[in-house]
């Protein structure tokens, strides 16, 4: 924070010039003198005493500037004293709050012309409209006779001087005819308005925060900054085609014997507030079934291969109905993240007698049972770690699963499972906050070519601008207002028993406005690529920030959940659907 | 936006809105406390279980416990 307060100390005056008061005193009467030789003249010539009378009355009054001072001079002395007691009260405010009344200037631009201008067509006159065009090549060709075969010249030698009247003779000189300017029709008879098109747009400047980014690219040195760099990846740029031709490739096999299994109508999930994928599928016949039955050696897995994205589940449960001429079992699993809770996993009781941080928790929760936490917490996607008080962290009966999703939870973060391994990923819910999405880099460019299927449900909410999130027992509390907000339209208030730390607090108090603004729950369908096209967006799951590209807008959202649909057998139909959290407020 | 059905689900449950209040009055006969939030305004919670001038939890207009008094920070986001 550059803005610091300031503040002016207003005290008395220090009465320095005291002295200089005295010099205001009465005036000496030094030539009080001069006043009587204006006196009687000496009678010495009594003849000529009538020219020398008494002087005129007009005479004596320039006496009168030689006298005292006069008495309200020195009220001079009185000035020198203490301040008026109202300036005392003029303190600069230096405030971090922006005036509310200066946030409403906002540049108005509105490229839509005027409603008596759109129907307006451009003036223009027909001029040689039906005037031969000439092509310089054909007219070569009409002025010269090209001989179609080639010719043999015998010129015995000599140098070829044709004869002034011969029967023959060539011409090799060409002068094309000039022409003059010669004016075209325009081609359209309509002035169309449109959006200017949106070209080059990655190479905007984006004024915004200073991030971490592009620096393994560059020779620059920051004094400053001692950490990490992480290079952040630019999404790939769909390449647009006329039309896609996608042969889907589905396959479901048992992970340890690497049976095939025939399924249909298979189903795959995942949203931000689950810490699982989860499948459902039909499984056609009993042989298929009996591969991934759970028995005695307990329950089974499936790898399930979609156009080259891969997941493993575990057969949590099936359902079978059988009847004359039909038999039918339909499985439904989840990711491996399940053994961490009920009922593969026993709830446990604890709690911390010493500070430990949040990753510190995770990772003994998940100790020997083969699972990972990965939690990146600096460069994009970043989620801050913090520590923890001792006694902070109390749980009771509670699955390791479910514990780490409430710290999770906690921060503000996504439980996010890797497809295949045993890894959980900790991920940010918003990659940044919303009002910082205009400036970031996003993961995915999902082009209005490749959506075939688009919905929206637009939902009011308050544009909170502040939030307030503290800790029960222990921590901290931070009253975190957005920037350039007035901080008068606060969030719920959120209490934790573990947010005990400043930052851990500001990031959570982030995610919650970010939740405020009005919203459309925008629903996405396109295919789902091959992981190894570079040219298209592949899978997109929770968490992503995407740029959507519509036929006449261009905009951000975040993805909130994905399902994926692999309908009809053999060559199935594979769908992507997406539900992605678009803000339409003003950022 | 959450669209995670449970969640969803679980947000139209009304109550579990907690809050922190400063104790300013404690009326034993009445069995009521006023209580003084974070933005100055005032409120009458059930219960007189925590003393004048110390911080309470507040649940659903109830005083549930007394709060500490946690370091407080300002910060922009």
């Amino acid at each position: 924070m550059i803005t610091k307060s300031v503040s002016g100390r207003w005290d008395k005056a220090v009465k320095t010039d005291v002295a200089r008061a005295s010099a205001w005193d009465a005036l000496r009467a030094e030539e009080a003198e001069r006043l009587s030789k204006w006196g009687k003249s000496a009678e010495e010539d009594t003849e000529r005493f009538i020219p020398w009378s008494k002087t005129k009355d007009a005479d004596v009054k320039r006496a009168l500037p030689y006298s005292h001072s006069i008495p309200e001079d020195k009220g001079c002395k009185s000035l020198w004293e203490m301040t008026v007691p109202t300036d005392s009260g003029e303190v600069v405010s230096w405030d971090k709050s922006l005036v509310v009344v200066n946030l409403q200037l906002k540049l108005l631009y509105n490229p839509e012309p005027a409603v008596k201008d759109i129907q307006r067509a451009s003036r223009y006159r027909r001029s040689g409209e039906f005037k031969r065009t000439i092509n310089p090549n054909i007219a070569l060709e009409l002025s010269l006779y090209v001989p179609r075969s080639p010719l043999s010249f015998n010129f015995g030698g000599r140098a070829y001087i044709p004869a002034l009247s011969p029967q023959v003779f060539f011409d090799f000189r060409y002068s094309p005819e000039r022409l003059g300017i010669i004016p075209k029709d325009s081609g359209s008879q309509r002035i169309r308005w449109g959006n200017a098109n949106q070209i080059n747009r990655a190479y905007a400047l984006w004024w915004g925060n200073a991030k971490v980014c592009n620096g393994n690219l560059t020779t620059i040195v920051y004094p400053d900054y001692v950490g990490p760099i992480v290079v952040v990846p630019l999404p790939t740029e769909p390449e647009l085609q006329e039309s896609y031709m996608i042969g889907n490739l589905v396959t479901v096999t048992e992970t340890v014997t690497g049976v095939p299994v025939l399924a249909q109508n298979i189903q795959l999930s995942y949203d931000a507030s689950s810490f699982s994928w989860s499948l459902g599928m039909d499984v056609l016949g009993r042989g298929s079934m009996e591969a991934i039955r759970p028995d005695h050696t307990g329950i089974k897995q499936v790898l399930v291969d979609i156009n080259g994205h891969q997941w493993v589940f575990l057969v949590e449960r099936y359902r079978r109905s059988f009847k004359f001429a039909q038999e039918a079992y339909s499985v439904t699993g989840s990711s491996r993240t399940q053994l961490l809770t009920a009922p593969y996993a026993q709830p446990i009781s604890g709690a911390n007698s010493a500070p430990i941080t949040a990753r510190q928790i995770m990772d003994e929760l998940v100790l020997n049972t083969g699972f990972t936490i990965n939690w990146p917490t600096f460069g994009d996607g970043a989620v801050p770690d913090w520590t923890v008080p001792a006694q902070a962290f109390s749980y009771q009966n509670q699955t390791p699963l479910q514990l780490i999703a409430r710290i999770s939870e906690a921060i503000g973060a996504i439980t996010k499972p890797s497809q295949t391994l045993d890894v959980i990923n900790i991920v940010p819910r918003y990659l940044v906050p919303v009002w910082q999405w205009e400036t970031e880099i996003c993961e995915k460019i999902l082009p209005s070519a490749l959506i075939t299927n688009l919905g929206g449900e637009w939902t009011p909410n308050p544009a909170w601008d502040s939030c307030y999130v503290s800790g029960t027992n222990h921590g901290v509390g931070v009253l975190a207002t957005r920037r350039g907000k007035a901080g008068v339209l606060p969030a719920p208030d959120v209490f934790d028993d573990i947010l005990a730390d400043p930052t851990a607090n500001q990031y959570r108090a982030a995610v919650e406005i970010s939740k405020g603004g009005d919203q459309e729950l925008v629903t996405l369908q396109l295919p789902l690529f091959s992981p190894s096209n570079p040219n298209a967006p592949g899978l997109v799951t929770a968490g992503m920030l995407c740029d959507v590209r519509e036929v006449d807008v261009q905009w951000i959202g975040s993805c909130l959940s994905t399902q994926i649909s692999c309908s009809g057998v053999g060559a199935s139909v594979v769908t992507q659907t997406l539900k992605l959290e678009r803000h339409t407020e003003e950022i | 936006m959450e669209v995670n059905i449970w969640k969803r689900f679980v947000g139209l449950i009304p109550g579990g809105a907690r809050t922190i209040g400063k104790v300013v009055f404690v009326n034993t006969v009445q069995g009521i406390s006023t209580v003084e939030l974070r933005d100055g305004t005032t409120f009458f919670a059930k219960g007189t279980s925590v003393e004048r001038d110390k911080y309470a939890f507040i649940v659903d207009g109830q005083v549930v416990s007394e709060a500490p008094n946690l370091p407080q920070y300002s910060v922009e986001v």
